[in-house]
């Protein structure tokens, strides 16, 4: 299952690079972080980061930046929180999404933004589907 | 805690990798980037944008009789450059420009990525086209890649005029995107269907709109005795998300 997330992850890079703003690759990496918990994300976040500025044309570094936030902050309060939730995949994803169509610069942010958060809940919902079964 | 102590040194050491790329690294790494994912990102948009060949009958009526409309406002602009050739015995000829082609490779909003950059000799501020269909202008150009504003984006502003009564006036964007021929004096005569040519704003450095690149053409008008000017609802004659390629007039 996780070589699906990473592939989707993979997929996500491409996508928001051409045809879509929204945020897909925060989402894929907010599920994937959930599940997998571990430093290999931030090499990831790292990675899809520089990705998605060369294809946006943003200076390269600064989408990095948020994501390695992003996954550090998921990782310091797992603890703290019940992360691996739908209340929290829900809140956490639109405000996440919410924070990054602002910062660089989007339009129509609230729309993009619940879209985002209820495509990271689907995520979620197909990820516990099939570790259920 | 343990947890929180092993995943700190990698997050800062690959912040810190990241800032040092933000503020050190960033032509370079920009222009190697872009030479292995530029490909890749030309053949994730060919794939996701549906093929000219499937276009239904409406659509395909609906191009023909945009390219009828262009035809026509095109024959309007030769038949009054005939007229003043006619009146003066002289006329004056466009700088001789050179058009560049580039490959759309991504669509987002209010913008086009395209294939050309700074390699190509591409300059913000150039002008992109389709046939004589103006689509935006580069505002951001690396190495290998170019991001063109649309009409479609706020920032737009630049004087054009209608190509059938002369009607002067300004070709703005409104927030959701619309285009609007606005602060059109109202003893000035605007006609729904009417196309929008610009005026022409070149500079001495050749910055800026050439003259008489179609803008679209009005679908409303919006006229009020109590205003001060008038104001036009503009639709462009191009359906930018299913370009494939555009020209940049380069200066």
């Amino acid at each position: 299952m996780v070589f699906f997330f990473l592939f989707l992850l993979i997929v996500s890079i491409f996508l928001e690079g051409t045809v879509t703003i929204l945020p897909l690759v925060l989402i894929c990496l907010f599920i994937l972080t959930i599940f997998m918990r571990n430093l290999f994300l931030f090499i990831l976040a790292f990675v899809a980061g520089m990705l998605l500025d060369v294809f946006a044309l943003r200076q390269v570094g600064q989408t990095s930046i948020f994501l390695l936030l992003i996954v550090f902050l998921l990782l310091l309060y797992q603890r703290k929180y019940e992360i691996n939730s739908y209340p929290f995949v829900l809140i956490s994803s639109f405000v996440g999404s919410l924070v990054f169509l602002l910062l660089f610069g989007y339009g129509n942010v609230i729309v993009l933004a619940v879209l985002s958060s209820v495509i990271g809940v689907v995520l979620f919902g197909i990820r516990r589907f099939f570790v259920a079964k | 805690m343990k947890r929180v102590k092993a995943v700190f040194p990698i997050f800062l050491i690959l912040l810190i990798l990241s800032l040092f790329i933000l503020f050190f690294f960033q032509n370079s790494l920009t222009a190697a980037l872009q030479t292995i994912t530029l490909p890749i990102q030309q053949w994730v948009f060919m794939a996701s944008v549906k093929p000219t060949g499937t276009l239904t009958p409406q659509q395909q009526l609906q191009q023909e009789n945009n390219q009828l409309r262009a035809q026509l406002a095109q024959m309007q602009e030769i038949k009054k450059d005939d007229q003043a050739l006619h009146d003066q015995f002289q006329t004056t000829s466009p700088a001789p420009q050179k058009l560049l082609p580039a490959d759309v490779i991504g669509f987002q909003q209010n913008s086009l990525l395209i294939d050309k950059g700074a390699v190509e000799a591409l300059h913000d501020g150039d002008v992109v086209v389709f046939k004589n269909n103006l689509v935006g202008k580069i505002t951001k150009v690396t190495p290998h890649i170019s991001q063109v504003t649309l009409l479609s984006d706020s920032s737009t502003s630049f004087t054009a005029q209608t190509a059938k009564t002369s009607a002067n006036g300004i070709v703005r964007a409104l927030d959701g995107g619309t285009i609007v021929l606005a602060n059109v004096v109202l003893s000035d005569k605007l006609e729904k269907n009417d196309i929008i040519v610009t005026k022409g704003d070149l500079d001495l450095r050749g910055n800026g709109y050439p003259p008489k690149l179609i803008v679209g053409k009005i679908v409303s008008i919006d006229k009020q005795a109590s205003s001060l000017f008038q104001a036009a609802k503009v639709e462009s004659l191009v359906d930018v998300s299913q370009l494939r390629m555009v020209f940049v007039i380069s200066q």
